[in-house]
């Protein structure tokens, strides 16, 4: 599912370069998810699901068409475009691929 | 001569000091390189559980992390929490599929395997005392 890059011409001598390119970086997953529909969960029990049109160095993130959802189940918007702030986010998951 | 030689290597001295003070002003002091606190590479591709500030839960295949503790992981479930007192953990899990954890919301990270859940040895103790 996720492509590890491997890069042969990356010598045995370059141990941090070994370890920044054999795993999957974070932020390029986000950056990937750009366009997307995801789910980002704050550490509160809300959550927030709409199309990722954006986000920053602190992952403060752009979402389009949100809706917001507690830990009843209960939903909120939809909203058509929000600025969400990064320090209050603890994961973000792709719902598609 | 051999003295204006030797002014003028002196000049050039100077000068290289200079450009030497200038650079390390200009660049911050770095000690050794940092290295990250714990090696994930040693738990990549297996099963970890992270808690988050605020008490969510997950347990899933950790795929990738970068210097800051952000994480990528696979396969994950969500242990939900009762309604009515978020501090207890329910047996419920659901699937967030894959899943970027933001470092600065993390609490904890444990690997699954080699760790298990062990009865409250202090209950016991209370009876007692």
């Amino acid at each position: 599912m996720a492509e590890v890059a491997t890069n042969p011409s990356v010598d045995v001598t370059g141990k941090q370069e070994e370890v920044t390119i054999s795993t999957v970086l974070p932020l390029e997953i986000i950056d990937k998810s750009i366009g997307k529909v995801v789910t980002v969960l704050l550490t509160t029990d809300k959550e927030f699901t709409g199309k990722l049109v954006g986000f920053d160095d602190f992952v403060n993130v752009v979402l389009e068409d949100v809706t917001e959802t507690d830990s009843e189940g209960n939903t909120d918007g939809p909203v058509k475009i929000m600025l969400l702030n990064g320090g209050q986010i603890a994961m973000i998951s792709s719902t598609e691929d | 001569m051999e003295s204006k030689e030797t002014a003028r290597d002196g000049n050039q001295n100077n000068r290289d000091h200079k450009d030497q003070r200038r650079r390390n002003n200009g660049t911050k002091q770095e000690g050794p390189k940092r290295e990250a606190i714990l090696d994930l590479n040693k738990y990549k591709d297996t099963q970890i559980k992270v808690e988050f500030i605020g008490g969510r839960q997950i347990v899933g295949v950790l795929k990738g992390f970068d210097q800051l503790m952000n994480l990528v992981l696979e396969s994950v479930e969500e242990t939900l929490r009762d309604p009515e007192d978020p501090n207890v953990l329910t047996k419920d899990t659901r699937s967030l599929g894959r899943v970027v954890v933001r470092g600065p919301s993390l609490l904890t990270i444990s690997p699954l395997d080699g760790s298990e859940v062990i009865d409250n040895p202090f209950v016991a103790a209370e009876v007692q005392a």
